[in-house]
């Protein structure tokens, strides 16, 4: 076996101390197993020349779908890719490559593309430390789930079945996905680290439109076990928004109580998690947690948003749980960026952790997250409502200022106006301008937390109820 | 630097991407690159495989099938270095279609995505048949194409490009203190084989290349405030090789970026109201792409992107085509793969159909959508009518064999108008307006309402004044298109790189959009920042 930096690895072997050795499944020859990840891993360094050190990440997997339009099955798929990242990192200079041919001679070539973009790069002592000597295994949530891979061809058109059957019974239209997969994720470091985990995912969307494009209603979930995808569920909830949502009547734009469906919610939470819980960029002054008064400093510590919410992620959620670790190698463990309306923790990298901790650590942001909710139900919500509008989901949401959050988008597939609490009536979409910020100061009731819509990073949103969301401008499409 | 050439001298990508007659695209040899990279060691001949699973589907008894192989390269220079390879076979029974798709070039791996395709069409047909016209098959018979490039990007060492780029950078900073520039740069080249069981075949190389050049003189106080910044806005991606960095114009272009980024540091906040506004050609290629161009997607138009993307303002062709007016009559909006330079352009589409170009919206009149040889069947009461063949555009494609075969976006072109308008003449024709020089927008799931943003400078009298901030445009796409007065006249076209992601899963696609300055009536401003 090939040494690099004199030290012999031991990819082959389990000296390393970290636990992966649980049982696993059957991959079926659909994506790559942990053998034909370790086989592929030895060959990659076994052609590699030239010290320093090699990362590698491996993403297989095997992806099956069906869509749906117009009441029938239009297309399908079914796919499998592995793609192999390398990275050739010597002194602090890196240099990235990817391919999918598995072949010798094609690692080979990737690796000397690799090594000529070493030369291009300065080593740069911000870049790349050298790798954790990891101490702390991964944790292993539960996220593979035969039966999602078991959802073949025929399973999923019976699946486009189940929304199609019910929407021609009511002479109205369904489109909707269906996409199952089964995965191998790996992280890969030439000293100690061989990190391997198998997970399955789901996801279901269904969109029910009128027959003349007056009205319609969406539903949607994802789940890694696809046994959890209640198709004529979904449907019966996208057919009703579709049906209540007929010829909508203008409102005028302005500042309105609020009550956000769990779709709904996501789309506004999610921007806190994926654009501001950076810690450095906070302490430089970036985004909503930057402390105005203490430049430097973040507002962890502080009370930020209602005291009923908190915000993390934890891979062994039940409901809620993901790959154990990033692609650099760095295990994820459960963290609450929000507790009680205040900021506890925000993400940083190793050379944060290193440099401003005095801790060989990282606080990855997994991007999954987990919202606490309340008790109350949407009706209850309803009822206490004198004038308001329930939201079924946002569209296009796009940050118009990082400082703020404050961003923009329109509301989609179902809008209705409460009034004296019931809704009266089906009324146009809005724009919306409003910042996720402003939306967790504002709340006035919570409801219990529910998986949404959100592919690749899962996500357990409550509905809410909060005042005073500016709805901005009238938007008539349906 | 001797290499270089002189048509971008106006700093315009015009001159490179000039219009060119179909017959150009049949004309090209057979490029050395080609040879080379289907006989590499060890590689399979792919043209081969995918006859053979083209042959395979035939046998397991589809009416019509189809074999992609795409082998494709990209590179950002001196960060990052990718190949990918993929085979994906689509079939059709009963009416219904398959598609399995994979990374493994070999013969039984061509088998395997063959049958699979089968099984999979069999089982969405869920026992029963549907009827599909497919049209008029392609007449292609083992064609080759490559796009022509003066230098094929992966060709050229990375530490040559960077030197290049560094050069302009340097060209910018060196001139003065307090200025910085920043340039990106990336390139991709494909090779794609294609089989059909219409005894279709080709194989075609198509390039990529994407380049970002601003210049700044900022201090951190303008800086946070987002100012004193200028773009290279005519670079974005073309379908050309090295030469689309290297004849950029970028040399000469630095003092006038210099001097707009230095001018757009002093901004007065505008008024919100309705205004006469003037829009660059890169503000009306956005416009096009986002509004005309979706809308007139023949699939989003018919439900099939409902729960993707959305549907179209423009609903229901059958009753609309040929009569209604999307737009004043001095627009007309024709789509083509056949444009020098373009992202889109091929010489055959991913259902081996020879693209023809057809304009969608002709003096403001809606009459056609984007098809592809399924679709063009559904607007076949439509071109009987008209006395117009039913056929394909040649608007199939999809970015990787890995990914189904969709409509997916032709180069879209705004034509000029007869008379030799500029953009200052349009705004020599404004008494008091606002010039939007660069524009982005988002558009509703029908690409009906939008919202828009970018640089923009106040107009007085006739001459461009101070630049403005915290204005955003807001419009309705069949009202905007209705209100615009004048457009810009023959050399006034420009073109643009674009791109959009469609589908379920999504895959994203490259095209080019061409347009000209236009002058706008009564436009709606809204400060952005304003809740309601």
């Amino acid at each position: 076996m090939r040494t690099l930096r004199g030290r012999p690895h031991r990819l082959l072997s389990h000296a390393s101390g970290v636990s992966d050795d649980h049982a696993d499944p059957d991959t079926d020859g659909r994506f790559l197993s942990r053998a034909a990840c370790r086989a592929l891993a030895s060959r990659v360094f076994d052609l590699t020349a030239g010290g320093g050190r090699t990362h590698l990440e491996i993403y297989s997997r095997w992806t099956g779908n069906v869509r749906w339009a117009r009441n029938d099955i239009s297309t399908g798929g079914d796919t499998q890719d592995t793609k192999l990242y390398i990275s050739r990192i010597i002194r602090n200079a890196f240099g990235g490559v990817s391919t999918n041919a598995l072949t010798d001679d094609a690692i080979r070539t990737c690796l000397r593309r690799a090594e000529s973009l070493l030369l291009l790069q300065s080593e740069h002592p911000d870049n790349y430390p050298d790798p954790p000597i990891t101490t702390h295994p991964h944790l292993n949530p539960v996220i593979w789930f035969d039966r999602t891979v078991q959802a073949d061809d025929v399973t999923r058109a019976s699946a486009a079945d189940l929304s199609i059957g019910p929407a021609v019974a009511a002479r109205v239209v369904s489109a909707g996905y269906v996409a199952v997969s089964a995965r191998g994720s790996v992280v890969v470091h030439s000293e100690d680290l061989f990190w391997y985990y198998p997970y399955t995912t789901a996801q279901c969307s269904i969109t029910v439109r009128d027959t003349a494009g007056r009205g319609s209603g969406w539903a949607g979930v994802d789940w890694n076990d696809w046994s959890r995808i209640d198709v004529p569920r979904l449907t019966a909830t996208a057919l009703e928004k579709c049906l209540r949502s007929r010829d909508p009547v203008a409102v005028e734009p302005g500042r309105y109580t609020a009550i956000l469906e769990p779709q709904a919610t996501s789309e506004l939470v999610s921007i806190i998690i994926e654009r501001s819980l950076e810690r450095a960029v906070a302490e430089n002054g970036g985004g909503p947690f930057a402390d105005p008064n203490v430049p430097g400093d973040s507002r962890i510590g502080q009370r930020v948003m209602d005291p009923r919410i908190t915000i993390g992620a934890d891979p062994m959620d039940p409901d809620c749980g993901f790959v154990p670790f990033t692609g650099n190698g760095e295990p994820y463990q459960p963290v609450n960026w929000i507790e009680r309306g205040i900021l506890k923790e925000l993400a940083y990298d190793r050379t944060y952790g290193i440099r401003q901790l005095g801790r060989d650590m990282a606080l990855p942001n997994p991007l999954a997250y987990r919202m606490s909710g309340g008790s109350s139900t949407i009706e209850e919500m309803i009822a206490s409502t004198t004038r308001g509008l329930l939201v079924t989901r946002f569209n296009n949401v796009g940050v118009l200022d990082p400082g703020t959050l404050l961003s923009t988008g329109t509301t989609r597939d179902g809008l209705w106006l409460i009034e004296r609490g019931q809704i009266s009536k089906a009324v146009k979409n809005f724009r919306f301008t409003e910042s996720p910020m402003f939306v967790l100061n504002a709340v006035e009731q919570l409801g219990v937390p529910q998986r949404v819509f959100r592919p690749e990073f899962p996500a357990v949103v409550p509905p809410i109820k909060v005042r005073d969301f500016s709805f901005t401008s009238l938007v008539d499409a349906v | 630097m001797s290499t270089r050439r002189h048509f971008l001298h106006s700093s315009s990508l015009a001159a490179g991407l000039a219009l060119v007659p179909p017959a150009w695209l049949h004309a090209r040899p057979y490029t050395p690159f080609l040879i080379r990279a289907t006989s590499r060691r060890g590689e399979p001949d792919l043209p081969a495989l995918a006859a053979h699973a083209v042959d395979a589907a035939r046998r397991a008894g589809a009416t019509y099938a189809d074999a992609r192989i795409t082998y494709t390269r990209f590179e950002i220079p001196g960060s990052y270095d990718a190949e990918d390879r993929a085979i994906g076979v689509r079939a059709l029974v009963n009416g219904y279609w398959g598609f399995v798709s994979s990374a493994t070039w070999t013969p039984d791996e061509a088998v395997r995505l063959a049958r699979g395709a089968i099984a999979q069409a069999t089982a969405h047909s869920r026992g029963k048949t549907r009827h599909v016209e497919l049209g008029p098959a392609p007449s292609v018979q083992h064609g080759e194409w490559a796009m022509p490039v003066t230098y094929d990007p992966f060709e050229v060492p990375a530490g040559e490009k960077l030197d290049v780029m560094n050069a302009f950078m340097d060209h910018a900073s060196h001139n003065e203190a307090g200025i910085f520039a920043n340039g990106t740069m990336s390139f991709s080249r494909q090779l794609r084989h294609f089989a059909s069981s219409d005894d279709a075949s080709w194989t075609q190389t198509r390039y990529e290349s994407t380049a970002t050049f601003t210049v700044s003189c900022r201090d951190e106080y303008h800086a946070r405030l987002d100012r004193g910044a200028a773009s290279a806005d005519w670079l974005t991606s073309a379908g050309r090789g090295w030469e689309h960095v290297l004849d950029s114009g970028l040399m000469e272009a630095v003092p006038r970026l210099v001097e707009q980024a230095k001018e757009s540091r002093h901004v007065t906040t505008l008024d919100v109201g309705r205004y006469d506004m003037v829009f660059s050609a890169q503000a009306m290629a956005t416009m096009i792409d986002r509004t005309l161009g979706m809308a007139t997607e023949l699939d989003r138009a018919l439900g099939y992107e409902a729960n993707a993307g959305g549907t179209s303002y423009l609903g229901d062709p059958l009753d609309i085509l040929g009569t209604a007016l999307v737009s004043s009559p001095l627009v007309t909006v024709v789509a083509n793969r056949s444009l020098r330079g373009g992202l889109a352009t091929v010489a055959w589409d991913d259902e081996g159909m020879v693209p023809e170009e057809c304009p969608l919206v002709a003096k403001g009149i809606l009459v056609d959508y984007q098809t592809t040889r399924e679709q063009a069947a559904w607007l076949a009461p439509y071109y009987t009518r008209v006395g117009r063949p039913v056929r394909s555009h040649g608007f199939a494609g999809a970015n990787s064999a890995l990914d189904i075969t969709m409509q997916r976006s032709p180069n879209l072109a705004m034509l000029p108008g007869t008379s030799p308008t500029t953009f200052e003449d349009l705004v020599a024709s404004t008494n008091n307006g606002i010039a939007v020089l660069d524009f982005a927008v988002d558009m509703d799931q029908q690409g009906l309402n939008g919202y828009g943003g970018g640089r923009m400078r106040e107009i007085k009298h006739g001459k461009l004044g101070r630049y403005l901030e915290g204005g955003a445009v807001l419009f309705r796409a069949p009202e905007f298109w209705k209100s615009l007065v004048a457009i810009g006249g023959p050399g006034t076209q420009r073109w643009f790189g674009s791109s959009s992601g469609k589908g379920q899963p999504r895959q994203s696609t490259s095209y080019s959009v061409g347009a000209v300055p236009a002058k706008v009536t009564q436009v709606t401003v809204i400060d952005p920042r304003r809740k309601g």
